[in-house]
């Protein structure tokens, strides 16, 4: 079926603008971080800026915290995926391949526990953190994020694994294997590109948190992540957007790449559980 | 011909004893205490930050106390935070504002998620490019996204009102976040415009997975784009649809980030979701025995709505 | 290299018994085909052997040693399966030496071994790809390469020609044969193609629903069948089945069959004067000769080889239709039809009736019509 000429011409105009519409907001804040304050308040408002000026980055280097709020984030984000991979490819393993009439309920637990309202377990959470004196401290977003991570991890890896034939790891361990090593040296190998696409999502789940962070680590300083601290910059800087803009496009900057990297795995990940 | 039959090389003797606790798990005899084995990690930390709060949750919500308390039974149980809730006007609003936001954002994420799906999914130069892009908002912390909104929707600078003013939809400059419906309208726009890449990702790996012969199939009995639509496309993409819309729905009802951020519930209540108002009752005002009960209350309505769209939705394996 | 006995191995799921009280003592070296339709329970039989599945009772011995509890790992066994498993993420040299450097083998010694294997199995060109690049007759190979390198006590292969093409399977089939001959490793081969099974095997085991039926030697199993699933599993065109009373008239025993006089043996004494099942080859028709006599039919389909034909034809009242066993057991449709396989016919033989009739050395296998035994 070839397409006639202005059936190409409407598609590609309609991919153009849908894009452009959907990416509006990302280039709107590259134009903004570049313009000097006054140059915001012009009208009509510039779309290309007359006179870029990377000072603004300088400037929020030197007068703001956001590099170490990023380190924070990052350590946390790291460390959540970390542990929540290592719970959600045992867990999903086994819910792929042991699967019993038990299993399958633990595996409905693991998912139903994705329902349970985060503004809900904040309240006792934080007195559970205050009691174990780790409020203000990274590890007790670590906990939470691994957490929340976990239900959703679980399920897309299981997905993942239910893919890969069963008679590869019955032929790793007919060949030498220990059930651990035919998980470790054949089935995770094969499943590399679904541990990515999980970890990108248990990466950017655990990068963009604002509620446990606002609640656990508003108190330190220190310790806050990139979100709580451009949060509350914001309100700080009011109206200098050009500074507000550069600093959010740095928070948003890792997981963007991340997610051009991954993208392409991340569409098979997602639902790879969900149909058959 | 080689020849394979000479004498047996010495291989390495195979271990005997082994295993934890005298049990050897690679032994067809305990596979199945290898799969808890494994289930264990997940459970635990489920067990200790999702289920062991849930039921303190649960059990504060019982009492009129303004902090957490960590044990069963500490002091008398009461039924004061429930009938409290029942009786004011601001949950009911609540409840109202989240019931409307609710069918907004997620009948017009699926709708846009569904279209933004199909677009990127026919045959064209760039394609690969068009569908990182067009779910790029997925990747962009909610804080971040709601920042960068809040300046597009600036009353005096923003970019929004100056296009909207220049394209003659509005007379004068609206001021989005000071008014109930514009303020609506602007928690919606900032939803949808998070939310919807994530249903097109979920969409776009569905309908990749829909086999091209039906395809071939509904063109040799006759079957024109739209009914190819209806008969092929949708049925297939049941499963991915159900899944999509029960996550999409359990997001909408219980964020927090964007409205705390964009609004703050305002003005007047009228963006204030349930979300929020437990929020703000637990650590603005330290009531946490009454938001508790808001919180429970939130569990069991998503717990109905998750179950009730999963029966409708009975195909997706969820 | 062993002996393996296999002493009443039962399984259970649930409530579904999958294998049935299995008892198979296997001599060192000996080929042993495991055939029957799917869910026969051979396949069940196979991954307990190899440690992947444990039996509900039973136990297994391998070369003198009870291995009913041990893992995989520790059996020395290797598995060639029916998708072959071979590792994606590994090249055709790592797949072949997986198992080598599982056991802890130097590397030298690996490559030797893979080297050498490879070059029995005509792959040395392939080792350093990976098997998505590899065509399905070479996946075959390099999954046997996998197992021989190992030079492990027992071989197990799970229908490991089905996912080729015919021709190729035919090659195939002859080259696992001669492999298996020339290393003299004990083997024990599942597959559901009785061609296969006949054509490989020193010994068969037929089994159905999770129960053994017979075993013994493709001969065996052919001349001798020892129930009605047997005679029509094994042998293809399958046999066809016949009422026929037993009567005896000055010439000797026989079975009135429809106007076939079916010579019988002596043992359908005790079935004198009623109804027995007749089993008959379609090899052991033939176009009947003058006025001997025979059995007049009309062909509903003549399928013609070349140098063969097959005739089908009806005989209602007489035909007895039994399961239809290949891959998959079917319930029997309706009557069924009955072949005869006729060689070098000269005159076309569509429309009209012929006279068939019985060849002078064939035997004719007799059935109880309740328990489907062999009457002998």
């Amino acid at each position: 079926m070839k397409r006639k000429l202005w059936q190409s011409i409407l598609l590609y105009a309609t991919v153009i603008v849908a894009c452009a519409v959907v990416l509006f907001p990302v280039y709107w804040m590259v134009v903004t971080s570049l313009q000097p304050p006054g140059s915001l308040r012009a009208y009509p408002p510039h779309f290309l800026p007359p006179d870029p000026q990377w000072q603004t980055y300088i400037r929020l280097f030197i007068e703001t915290d956001i590099l170490r709020w990023m380190a924070n984030s990052a350590i946390v984000a790291v460390t959540a995926t970390g542990i929540s991979m290592v719970a959600a490819v045992l867990a999903g393993y086994s819910l792929s391949r042991y699967q019993t009439k038990s299993s399958e309920n633990v595996g409905l637990f693991i998912l139903m526990s994705k329902m349970l309202p985060a503004t809900m377990l904040i309240i006792p959470l934080f007195g559970i953190m205050r009691s174990l004196g780790l409020m203000g401290s990274l590890w007790s977003l670590i906990f939470a994020h691994a957490t929340a991570i976990v239900p959703f991890a679980t399920w897309m890896l299981k997905g993942y694994f239910d893919s890969i034939p069963n008679e590869l790891e019955q032929a790793a361990q007919v060949d030498g294997c220990t059930p651990w090593g035919a998980l470790f040296r054949v089935i995770l190998p094969v499943a590399a590109p679904g541990l990515a696409a999980t970890s990108l999502y248990g990466f950017v789940l655990s990068w963009a948190d604002y509620l446990f962070a606002r609640t656990f680590l508003a108190n330190n300083a220190d310790s806050w992540t990139v979100n709580l601290g451009i949060a509350t910059f914001k309100g700080e800087y009011q109206t200098d957007w050009n500074l507000v803009m550069a600093a959010s496009l740095l928070a948003a900057l890792p997981i963007m790449i991340a997610y051009l990297f991954l993208q392409r795995f991340l569409v098979g990940g997602m639902t790879a559980g969900a149909g058959k | 011909m080689t020849d394979l039959t000479q004498p047996r090389p010495v291989t390495a003797p195979v271990r005997r004893s082994s295993g934890l606790f005298g049990i050897d798990l690679a032994s067809p005899r305990h596979a199945r205490k290898l799969g808890y084995l494994l289930l264990l990690p997940a459970v635990l930390l489920i067990l200790g930050i999702l289920v062991y709060p849930m039921l303190l949750a649960i059990e504060i919500s019982f009492h009129d106390v303004k902090f957490a308390t960590l044990s069963f039974g500490a002091s008398d149980y009461t039924l004061k935070n429930y009938v409290k809730l029942f009786t004011s006007s601001d949950f009911w609003n609540a409840i109202g504002v989240s019931a409307k936001l609710l069918v907004v954002v997620t009948s017009i994420s699926m709708l846009v998620g569904l279209g933004a799906a199909l677009l990127v999914n026919q045959q064209f130069r760039g394609r690969g490019v068009a569908r990182m892009l067009i779910a790029l908002p997925w990747a962009i912390p909610e804080v971040v996204a709601v920042i960068t909104w809040l300046w597009i929707l600036d009353a005096s600078f923003g970019v929004l009102n100056w296009m909207l003013l220049k394209l003659g939809v509005i007379g004068l400059p609206i001021s989005w976040l000071n008014q109930p419906l514009p303020a609506f309208s602007a928690v919606t726009m900032v939803m949808v415009w998070k939310g919807f890449p994530f249903i097109s990702i979920m969409i776009l790996a569905g309908l990749q997975s829909i086999p091209e012969e039906y395809y071939q199939a509904a063109r040799v009995d006759g079957a024109n784009v739209w009914k190819r639509f209806i008969w092929i496309t949708l049925p297939c993409l049941m499963p991915v649809l159900g899944v999509s819309l029960v996550l999409t729905v359990l997001w909408v009802f219980r964020d927090f980030s964007i409205i705390n951020v964009l609004t703050g519930g305002g003005p007047v209540g009228a963006t204030e979701t349930l979300a929020i108002m437990t929020y703000e009752e637990a650590f603005s005002f330290f009531r946490m025995g009454y938001a508790s009960a808001l919180g429970v209350v939130t569990l069991i309505i998503c717990a109905l709505i998750s179950a009730f769209l999963v029966k409708k939705t009975s195909h997706a394996v969820f | 290299m062993a002996d393996i006995q296999i002493q009443n191995l039962n399984k259970r799921y649930g409530s579904f018994q999958a294998l049935h009280d299995m008892s198979l003592d296997v001599k060192d070296g000996e080929f042993i085909v495991f055939v029957g339709p799917s869910g026969c329970g051979k396949s069940t039989a196979l991954k307990i052997l190899a440690g992947l599945e444990a039996a509900s009772t039973g136990s297994i011995i391998i070369g003198g040693e009870d291995v009913t509890e041990l893992a995989p790992a520790k059996r020395d066994i290797a598995m060639v399966f029916q998708n072959y498993a071979l590792y994606p993420h590994l090249t055709v040299r790592q797949n072949i030496g997986f198992g080598l450097m599982m056991r802890g083998t130097d590397k030298k010694q690996i490559n030797q071994r893979v080297e050498r294997a490879a070059q029995a199995l005509e792959i040395s060109d392939l080792l350093e790809r990976r098997p998505k690049a590899l065509s399905g007759g070479q996946r075959q190979r390099v999954a046997l390469g996998r197992a021989i390198v190992r030079e492990p006590q027992v071989f197990l292969m799970d229908e490991p020609l089905s996912n080729l093409d015919a021709a190729l399977r035919v090659q195939m089939r002859a080259e696992i044969t001669a492999l298996q001959r020339r290393i003299g490793v004990t083997t024990i081969y599942v597959t559901h193609d009785q061609t296969e099974a006949m054509t490989m095997a020193d010994r068969i085991v037929i089994m159905r629903k999770g129960v053994v039926q017979q075993i013994g030697s493709p001969d065996a199993l052919f001349n001798r069948p020892a129930n009605m699933f047997v005679a029509g599993f094994i042998g293809s065109p399958a046999m066809n089945f016949l009422r026929g009373k037993v009567q005896r008239d000055d010439r000797g025993l026989f079975a009135d069959a429809g106007g076939l006089r079916l010579p019988v043996v002596e043992a359908a004494a005790s079935y004198l004067g009623k109804t027995v099942i007749c089993g008959i080859r379609p090899e052991s028709l033939d176009l009947a000769r003058g006025d001997a006599p025979a059995l007049e039919i009309t062909p509903t389909l003549v399928e013609s080889l070349g140098t063969e034909a097959y005739v089908h034809f009806k005989l209602p009242g007489q035909q007895v239709a039994t399961a239809v066993a290949g891959e998959h057991e079917h319930q029997p449709l309706g009557n069924g039809t009955l072949i005869a396989r006729l060689y070098d016919v000269g005159t076309p033989l569509s429309g009209g009736t012929i006279r068939l009739g019985l060849k002078p050395q064939a035997s004719v296998h007799l059935f109880d019509p309740a328990t489907e035994q062999a009457i002998s």
